[in-house]
């Protein structure tokens, strides 16, 4: 096989091929490119009418996810009516049930002025009328009346008693009644001294006049009942004459209101009941700088029991148009609202109107948008969601309450009617994991937004991807680019896409390279930002991340980590593996070595033993094992025991890319065949043999041309990839270069025979029609070293046998 | 500023209970100013109560109606003990910063606290109420007289408690017809005067002794029986002890 040539390493998109000198040139455009599918799944759900089309966008961080989502549900809302005004009004008969009213839009805010409005003026006009002659004449005739009521019973009762001779007398405890003889109360001394007739009279009289005392003074609080209840019909009366004058100003289009009407019977009744409350606030000082007329007195806790208290507000000047609102930190209680307590006395206490509206309540009627990791992170709130959901209202619950913390003074608002399409933005990892766990998901969120993270690189989408960053550096306040320079980026997008058939749909990437390479080009006083700035920061970028690829090669070169890249060694092969470190990802050489002897099948991955390899890479060793048993010596027994390991390797090794090297290491190990020290090889394999395509061969192929790098060219050097590669090769300049100069070279293989070739300079051999490979060549010399292992393991059965015959004979 | 303390600096105030007390130290709660720099406080424990009880069939009438066993002899003077307490207390709590003395007495009721009332400038008459209803303010005066300090009080009085007044006069001859004739309900004697009284709900009485038309201490008893209400007496050093013939 021959090396790869330069275009074959590095896919260049030509700057003259695009259509504008920069991006000056270009219209603006907004539009997501390759997102189709996800686009319109993000309008059904905005627009379709049935419940439960509820939206799930998935796909990686940086596809524009959030930005496309915005875009589409805020175009769709501005189609959709203005939604209703809802507000928290008293439950004037049970306080701890506030009740909801549901309002035209922009009805919210009126309603409350004029109850505050009401209550300003009610707090002036209540008291003066309580205060006028004419309350006061009123009041003053009732206490009057009943009270002369009272005394004329006091009197009668007095005129009886003195008339037949008994005298009223007052104790410590009471009234006391007592004769009268002769003119002078009769001493209890003297009492004896009286006829038994004279006492026979006394004893009845006293008898029968306490009895009609006793009733006289139980009058007194029946007369006192009656007074509180006629100066209680006086002040209502009072009140309401001022309340309903005043109740009449309030604008009719809110009296027309049916909801609205209820309760303003419902305020108008209990201002009418509770105008003490008034009086009260009135007679408290006046403490601020303003006289008492322009007082706020809907301020005053007293009048709290009126607040309207607004939960969603619309623009109705706007007409038309449904909120999108956008929850970033979606926590129970800014998700479903919360209700506040206020410290009293050392305790908690609340009221409606300290209930607040969450996010729900403002995107009622219109569309939520939700990080879906964060609404699941936060304790409640994705059972709150659902919960609203699936009743279709919201219902405020405190977290204290549901886990049962606290016990105060609660509330039991109104649920609050809710009609909305949430749109939860994730990963796949978590929709999959919804799906399988969560039963109530699928059906809540019956609509998947799927983004892709790469798109087909061509001429327009090439185009239209240049146009996306070109408006995208408009929009940002970034300099121009040079076609130059958007070339340059095309190609970075396909160096992210692994793939130099597709470029990257992760825009927060390109986003970031742009926003730097704007930097550098502001340094250096350009106008625009040109392919220089670019490759600059996708370096600046590379090289900030790379200390610890860094100190790898450094260890390297000095030798600490054995690799060679010269030579032969038999039995001995660099692997290549990538290590990544969050978005940053950085191929090192790794060396492998095999050895081999006579067995009994069994070939050892020390990485297993150990319990440093991965399954993946154990699956790799086990598929060597069947292609060894499946090629070579077929009809003798398998009796080799052959070892491999990562040598040098002190984490854990996880995947198959490192088996086609393990099998290479493994038949030089057989044949006795060296290998060039000077390849490295990537590549995983079947039990066919076949060279199968791998992950991060750029990063792979760029470590170990780094480690040759440090260490001098010699152009013998190069690095052996799967065939179905190739197309995923988007190489470093330098190292394009270098292939380019014959200092280094990437051979494609889709065979191990192909690889072995190469890395040995030896015939693979194929089979003859005699079941025999061709003499000297790799395959003939491993299958004659497993022959030999088999022989040998026979000989060493039959002379063991005979030692044990001769024994028992 | 009110009607006591524009008034009066010196006020006492007498009962033969604490029940009766009560009203009178509301009144003065209601109505006393800074100016009053000086309450006084004096409980008659009447003789003749203990006396008169022990009778047969005898109950004691409470204010809500109830009737309970009357008490002994020895029981009241336990009760007696009791008021002296909280008569104390409550006339120290009144009195705030202010000058304050407290005394108890055995004897007649208004001869006692007339006669203590010399050295002050107002007696206040405490005499238990049924209704704790605000009622008009009962000024007793004579029916041709320039205005006095008896009716200045009982104006500033019924402002201060936002009631009326109500003038009633005395005079065996008749209504004067001249023009000094003072305004208010007119009676040829006592007995006229007082059943009318009787019947009128009052939150006080106001007289002065030294002007009449009531001078005499039975005169003074006869008034705090009828009104069933506290008593502010102007001039009670200056009541005649024997009886005059009205």
């Amino acid at each position: 096989m021959k090396p790869l040539l330069g275009d074959k390493l590095r896919r260049r998109c030509d700057p003259a091929k695009l259509p504008f000198q920069s991006t000056e040139d270009l219209a603006e455009f907004s539009d997501l490119i390759g997102q189709e599918r996800a686009l319109d799944a993000i309008r059904l759900s905005s627009q379709i009418s049935h419940r439960d089309f509820n939206l799930f966008v998935l796909g990686p961080t940086g596809t524009g996810r959030h930005s496309a989502v915005k875009k589409l549900l805020t175009e769709q809302a501005t189609k959709r009516p203005l939604p209703s005004d809802w507000v928290y009004v008293n439950n004037f008969e049970a306080a701890h049930k506030p009740k909801a009213l549901q309002l035209p839009a922009g009805t919210a805010a009126v309603l409350k002025r004029e109850i505050q409005n009401l209550i300003d003026d009610l707090a002036n006009e209540i008291p003066a009328l309580f205060e006028s002659e004419e309350y006061q004449t009123e009041r003053r005739a009732i206490e009057q009346e009943l009270g002369d009521a009272q005394e004329a019973a006091m009197a009668d009762f007095a005129d009886r008693a003195k008339a037949e001779d008994v005298a009223l007398v007052r104790t410590p405890m009471g009234f006391m009644l007592t004769a009268i003889h002769e003119g002078e109360l009769v001493k209890s001394e003297d009492y004896q001294k009286l006829s038994e007739a004279e006492r026979s009279e006394i004893e009845e009289k006293i008898a029968r006049l306490q009895q009609d005392l006793a009733d006289v003074l139980r009058q007194a609080p029946k007369l006192e009942k009656e007074h509180r209840k006629r100066i209680e019909d006086l002040n209502a009366r009072m009140a309401e004459r001022a309340v309903s004058a005043r109740f009449v100003e309030i604008a009719g289009a809110l009296q027309k209101m049916e909801a609205v009407s209820g309760y303003l019977e419902e305020v108008r009744q209990d201002i009418i009941a509770n105008a003490d409350l008034f009086l009260q606030a009135a007679s408290q000082k006046n403490e601020g700088p303003f006289p008492g007329a322009i007082r706020k007195y809907h301020r005053e806790p007293a009048f709290d029991r009126y607040v309207v208290n607004v939960m969603v507000s619309q623009d109705s000047e706007a007409g038309v148009g449904a909120p999108v609102e956008i929850e970033d930190l979606p926590t129970l209680s800014r998700l479903a609202g919360r209700i506040e307590h206020l410290s009293q006395m050392g305790s908690l206490v609340t009221n409606f109107t300290m209930i607040k509206p969450g996010a729900l309540h403002r995107a009622n009627g219109g569309y939520l948008v939700l990080d879906a990791r964060r609404v699941l992170s936060e304790p409640y709130a994705w059972d709150a969601l659902k919960q609203s959901l699936k009743s279709r209202s919201i219902t405020i619950t405190s977290m204290a309450e549901r886990m049962s913390l606290v016990s105060t003074t609660s509330l039991e608002p109104d649920p609050i009617p809710l009609d909305l399409r949430v749109a939860l933005v994730g990963d796949r990892f978590l929709h999959a994991l919804l799906v399988q766990l969560d039963p109530d998901f699928s059906e809540l969120f019956k609509v998947q937004a799927d983004f892709d993270e790469v798109v087909d690189r061509t001429d327009d989408t090439l185009i239209q991807f240049a146009n996306l960053v070109g408006s995208y550096a408009s929009r940002e306040g970034l300099r121009p680019i040079t076609a130059a320079g958007v070339a340059r980026l095309l190609d970075e997008a396909t160096r992210l896409a692994d793939d130099t058939q597709k470029l990257s749909l992760r825009l927060g990437a390109l986003s970031d390279i742009l926003r730097e390479a704007n930097h550098y080009a502001e340094e250096r006083d350009s106008a625009y930002i040109e392919d220089g700035d670019i490759a600059m920061a996708v370096r600046e970028k590379d090289r900030r991340a790379s200390r610890i690829k860094d100190r790898m090669q450094e260890v390297i070169s000095r030798k600490t980590i054995l690799i060679d890249t010269d030579g032969a060694e038999v039995g001995q092969i660099n692997g290549l593996s990538v290590i990544g470190l969050g978005d940053y990802r950085f191929g090192r050489p790794s060396r492998i070595t095999a050895r081999v002897r006579m067995g009994t099948g069994k070939l050892v991955d020390i990485e297993r033993e150990v319990e440093l390899g991965g399954p993946l890479h154990s699956k790799g060793v086990m598929i060597l094992s069947g292609y060894l048993t499946s090629h070579y010596a077929l009809d003798v027994p398998f009796s080799l025991h052959a070892s491999l390991v990562f040598e040098q390797s002190y984490g854990g090794v996880d995947g198959d890319s490192a088996s086609s090297a393990e099998l290479y290491a493994l038949l030089s190990a057989l044949s006795g065949l060296p290998i060039q020290q000077g390849f490295a090889v990537t590549g995983s394999v079947n039990q066919t043999g076949e060279v199968q395509a791998i992950g991060g061969v750029n990063e792979k192929i760029e470590g170990f041309f780094e480690t040759c790098s440090a260490r001098g060219l010699t152009g013998e050097q190069g690095v052996l990839i799967p065939q179905s590669n190739v197309e995923h090769l988007m190489l470093r300049s330098d190292v394009v270069e270098a292939a380019k100069a014959g200092k280094f070279s990437v051979i494609p293989v889709t065979t191990i025979d192909e690889g072995i070739e190469i890395l040995t300079g030896a015939t693979a051999g194929t089979r003859n029609a005699d079941g025999t490979f061709p003499e000297g060549s790799v395959n003939a010399l491993a299958e004659t070293r497993l022959r030999s292992f088999a022989e040998a393991r026979r000989e060493f059965a039959r002379s063991a046998a005979d030692e044990e015959g001769g024994r028992n004979a | 500023m009110n009607a006591m303390a524009k008034s009066s600096r010196r006020i006492l105030i007498g009962a033969g209970s604490y029940a009766d007390a009560k009203s009178a130290f509301r009144l003065v709660e209601r109505l006393a100013g800074e100016l009053v720099t000086e309450l006084g406080g004096l409980l008659v424990e009447e003789t003749l109560l203990t006396e008169i009880t022990g009778l047969p069939k005898q109950r004691v009438i409470t204010s809500s109606g109830s009737m309970i066993v009357a008490p002994s002899r020895k029981q009241i003077r336990t009760l007696v003990r009791s008021d002296e307490r909280a008569f104390r207390e409550t006339l120290s709590t009144l009195a705030h910063s202010r000058k304050w003395s407290f005394e108890r007495q055995r004897g007649d009721l208004i001869s006692g606290l007339c006669e203590a009332a010399k050295d002050w400038d107002l007696l206040l008459l405490g005499h238990r109420v049924a209704l704790r209803l605000t009622g008009c303010v009962v000024l007793v005066a004579p029916a041709t007289d320039a205005t006095t300090d008896a009716e200045r009080l009982a104006g500033e009085m019924a402002n201060a408690l936002g009631t009326g007044s109500v003038v009633l006069t005395l005079d065996p001859h008749g209504p004067p017809t001249d023009a000094e004739h003072r305004e208010g309900e007119h009676f040829e004697n006592e007995r006229a005067l007082l059943e009318r009284i009787a019947r009128i709900h009052a939150s006080a009485v106001v007289l002065d002794l030294a002007t009449g038309p009531l001078r005499t201490y039975e005169q003074l008893r006869h008034l705090l029986a009828a009104a069933r209400c506290p008593i502010v007496v102007l001039g009670a050093g200056q009541g005649e002890r024997s009886k005059q013939a009205s």
